[in-house]
């Protein structure tokens, strides 16, 4: 209860700062930043960390491809949209049943999910642009999930070590951090929750 | 398990092709489009600096109809896509492609030909300034300080044609002229404050929202006469951390408003302003002349007035009427003079009529003595007397008895005959001389004989008294011839003595015949004219007549007396009339005033002479007016309405030439035929922005927590708990 407590003060604070800053960072919305702590749960061990990275990165690309095959070839009708939708959808879905060590479909849906809120207004209003703005949008998707993925990585970590020293431990540094490793693999003791 | 996943999923993949993906054609009856609107718009696509990268063609095809309808439109089948549907063309040929369509009413295609490479009639070219320094668009990016961007739109449309215009002395002919398919351009910026703090936009509409965003729209007309072929638009500012985004320069091949109705409607006006200003100049050309023959008439009149003026004259001033009255004045006075006028006339004819009736006394008549008439009836009685029997009758008669008489001693005497008779009573004095002669002759000749008989000696003194007898008898016959002669000469000049031709006989003749004439030319009273007495008569008859014309006692058939007393008082009356200066209804009074009134007439005239110069010279001033007037003023306006009708005509026909080639060369493909349509242009030209510079760091920042999360992931499966 008081790690969860003390991780949920340290994302706020975290998320806090990002709202605030959120133009200087230049990520234009902080949302996906929340998107990004969910996506690494507390206490979440670092194996996930490659798998998740990975599916953000699979979710925004192909939701980006979506949008350029749309402006490229398609009609600019709500049908292309939802053919395209499910299209990328399934081809996620395929991909983290063909690899699932390397995607997971949840991570893909969400970035595909945060990248289709986070662009498609922008594309509507000029679909011509899509070729600056595609990329621009992927840009800051990806860096508000990862971003939301590393604190909420970090935080993890610091619950982890400082559990280990309210133990009675005395953790060199690069211990802690193989500490904090060894802890995320026991999510439910180390977060209590998450995925 | 995981084999039947991804079965599942690529079903499902394949169920959302057959669900969404386009349905089958099937075949049907094709109609044809009640109508059908084409509307092309050209997406040119440039970036910041201008370049062209590409050019898509958008066409909007509205169809109205209903059922399966099939339209033929113009486009590229090159990159053909239909943004609001799946339905592709039945047939694609070259330019042409074409749609069956199933329509219900209407329908709406709106399709995209990407790429293509058509001939643009609009150019766009953008320059920036930073500060007055040319710089490219990427060095503008991020700039804080004074900018300008311009933007050259020209129209590339030009062509010349030869068209039908009214020249300037409104007349059709035919000018070559550039025309241009008419455009209009619209550029809009959005600026923001945060980087604009202050803008200078020339000629632009700027509006404000609430937002503090700065609407700048700019409109051009790419086109002469109501605009220019080419125009710059200029925004300039000072700007903070520079940055731009796409800019939108629209073209729509347009001819605003009703310029060419504007236009038509100045033709026409001008055409009549141009007629208008010519029939006031002609009419103004005939005031002129008007007036010029005003001025020569003025002329003439002044010369008249002049002469007038000159025949009034003045006093002293010969051959004027003035000085003509002015004498009149001094004749009247003249006339009414009592010791040389008409009261002296009246008393000359009164001694005239005095003097007449002592005529009259002596004219007397026939039978008083003492008098003319009285003379000459005695006169006449003299002549009776002298041509009576007792006058010359009884000189005629002495004068034929001498002549009868002259006669007989001529006869007596007569002429010598060739055997001399025996003198007797009857024999002449010739005849006897003759034989007084022969007698003496013979009587020698007898003495010879006989004394030659008896032989004597011849008898001289016989011979010699013979001869002297001989001779004696010759001369006695010679002056008998001559006085015979002399008698009467029978016509023969010198046969008596001289040269005159008659002898006493012939005088004598003569003399009677004279008297004779003598008598007829007394005549008688009864006699013509011809004779004295006749004339006589004829004088007595005229001198009574005379005596009865100076006086015939009867008024109604007045004599010279009964005349002159008529005259006396008509000279009375004269004198009355001719009166004195002062004198009403006097002749010198009259005259005195109309001298006095001659003299106002000669100022009158004086003053209608100069008033007459004055105007005549104003008429002139006029005349010079009016012509100037036409020079310089209607001609000249003519003149300038015939360049403004020109230039108008001009303009109407570009304006028509340009409307029908907006019509009809505004397209890139052109519209369904029968259809109607337009074309748009529209720039967008690049944005100047970091977005992309920052996209590549912001990727890069992605890259490093990529990178980050990656190193975490991996260290953590490599140290297993």
């Amino acid at each position: 209860m008081r790690k969860m407590l003390l991780g949920s003060l340290m994302l706020a604070v975290a998320a806090g700062v990002i709202v605030t800053h959120v133009e200087t960072i230049g990520i234009e919305q902080a949302w996906p930043f929340a998107i990004g702590l969910a996506l690494a749960p507390l206490g979440a061990r670092g194996r996930g960390l490659v798998r998740t990275s990975m599916s953000v990165i699979a979710g925004v690309a192909v939701a980006v491809g979506m949008f350029v095959l749309i402006s490229l070839w398609m009609p600019f009708i709500p049908v292309s949209m939802g053919i395209m939708t499910g299209v990328a959808i399934a081809l996620m879905g395929v991909a983290s049943a063909l690899m699932p060590r390397a995607f997971q479909l949840p991570a893909m849906l969400i970035a595909f999910a945060v990248y289709f809120a986070f662009y498609e207004p922008t594309w509507t209003l000029n679909r011509a642009g899509f070729y600056g703005q595609a990329p621009a949008a992927a840009a800051s998707v990806l860096i508000a999930l990862f971003s939301g993925l590393l604190v909420s990585y970090g935080a993890s970590r610091v619950l982890a070590i400082e559990a280990r020293q309210r133990a009675g431990e005395v953790i060199p540094f690069r211990a802690r951090v193989r500490m904090a490793d060894a802890s995320s693999d026991r999510p439910a003791a180390a977060a209590g929750g998450g995925f | 398990m995981r084999r039947i996943t991804s079965t599942a999923l690529i079903l499902g993949l394949l169920f959302a092709f057959v669900a969404f993906g386009a349905p089958g054609a099937v075949a049907q009856t094709v109609g044809t489009a009640d109508k059908a609107v084409d509307r092309e718009l050209v997406s040119i696509r440039t970036n910041a600096d201008g370049g062209i990268s590409r050019i898509d063609l958008v066409d909007a095809l509205s169809v109205y109809g209903d059922g399966r309808v099939r339209i033929v439109d113009r486009n590229s089948s090159v990159g053909l896509r239909n943004l609001i549907g799946f339905e592709g063309p039945a047939a694609v040929s070259g330019s042409t492609v074409t749609w069956d369509l199933d329509v219900k009413g209407s329908k709406e295609m709106l399709t995209v030909a990407q790429r293509i490479k058509p001939t643009l009639p609009v150019s766009v070219q953008p320059t920036y300034f930073m500060g007055d320094r040319l710089v490219k668009a990427a060095e503008m990016r991020g700039y804080t300080g004074e900018i300008a961007i311009e933007y050259r739109l020209a129209n590339t449309t030009r062509r010349t044609e030869n068209l039908e215009i009214t020249n300037a002395a409104g007349l059709p002919t035919t000018a070559p002229i550039d025309t241009y398919v008419p455009f209009v351009a619209q550029a809009s910026f959005e600026l923001t404050p945060d980087v604009w703090e202050r803008i200078d936009a020339p000629g632009a509409s700027v509006v404000t929202d609430d937002q503090q965003i700065r609407h700048v729209t700019y409109t051009a007309i790419l086109a002469p006469v109501v605009g220019t072929a080419a125009q710059t638009i200029r925004l300039a500012g000072r700007v903070r951390n520079f940055e731009m985004g796409e800019t939108r320069v629209v073209f729509q091949p347009l001819l605003p408003g009703n310029a060419d109705t504007v236009a038509e409607k100045t033709v026409d006006g001008s055409s009549l302003l141009y007629a208008g200003v010519g029939t006031i100049d002609a009419n103004l050309g005939k005031l002129q002349e008007g007036t010029l023959q005003l001025v020569d008439g003025l002329s003439q009149l002044y010369a008249g007035i002049v002469e007038a003026r000159s025949g009034i004259g003045d006093v002293g001033t010969s051959d004027t009427i003035v000085d003509g009255l002015n004498q009149v004045l001094d004749g009247l006075e003249s006339l009414g003079d009592s010791k040389a006028g008409v009261p002296a006339i009246k008393a000359g004819v009164d001694e005239l009529a005095s003097g007449i009736e002592e005529i009259l006394v002596g004219l007397g008549s026939t039978g008083q003595p003492g008098t003319i008439l009285g003379g000459l009836s005695a006169i006449d009685a003299g002549l009776g007397t002298l041509a009576g029997a007792s006058g010359l009758g009884a000189i005629k008669t002495g004068i034929d008895g001498a002549a009868a008489g002259v006669g007989q001693l001529a006869a007596t005497l007569g002429t010598a005959p060739g055997a001399p008779g025996a003198p007797s009573a009857s024999t002449t004095l010739s005849n006897d001389i003759q034989f007084l002669k022969n007698i003496a002759g013979s009587a020698a000749s007898l003495c010879d004989a006989y004394a030659a008989a008896l032989g004597q000696p011849s008898c001289t003194a016989s011979s010699i008294g013979a001869a002297t007898m001989t001779a004696v008898g010759d001369g006695a016959q010679q002056k008998v011839d001559g006085i015979r002669t002399c008698m009467t000469t029978g016509g023969v000049p010198g046969a008596c003595a001289g040269t005159e031709p008659n002898g006493i006989s012939e005088g004598l003749s003569a003399l009677s015949a004279g008297t004779q004439s003598a008598i007829s030319s007394i005549g008688t009273p009864a006699s013509p004219p011809t004779t004295m007495r006749g004339g006589m008569a004829l004088v007595l008859g005229g001198l009574q007549e005379i005596k009865a014309g100076l006086k015939s006692g009867n008024p109604n058939s007045p004599g010279v007396i009964e005349g002159l007393d008529a005259v006396a008082d008509g000279l009375t009356q004269v004198i009355s009339g001719i009166g004195t200066v002062g004198t009403a209804d006097t002749l010198t009074d009259g005259a005195s005033r109309l001298l006095s009134g001659s003299q106002d007439l000669a100022d009158g005239v004086d003053q209608i002479a100069a008033g007459t110069s004055d105007a005549q010279s104003g008429a002139a001033q006029i005349g010079d007016g009016q012509g100037q007037l036409s020079e310089r003023g209607t001609k000249q306006i003519q003149a300038g309405i015939g360049g403004g009708l020109q230039d108008a005509s001009s303009a109407l026909a570009l304006l028509e030439s340009m409307k029908k080639r907006a019509a009809d060369e505004s397209f890139v493909y052109g519209p369904p035929e029968g259809a109607e349509g337009s074309t748009t242009y529209v720039f967008r030209i690049g944005e100047i922005s970091r977005r992309n510079f920052e996209t590549i760091i912001k990727l890069g920042i992605g890259a490093v927590m990529l990178a980050l999360l990656m190193t975490a992931g991996v260290a953590a499966v490599r140290r297993p708990a």
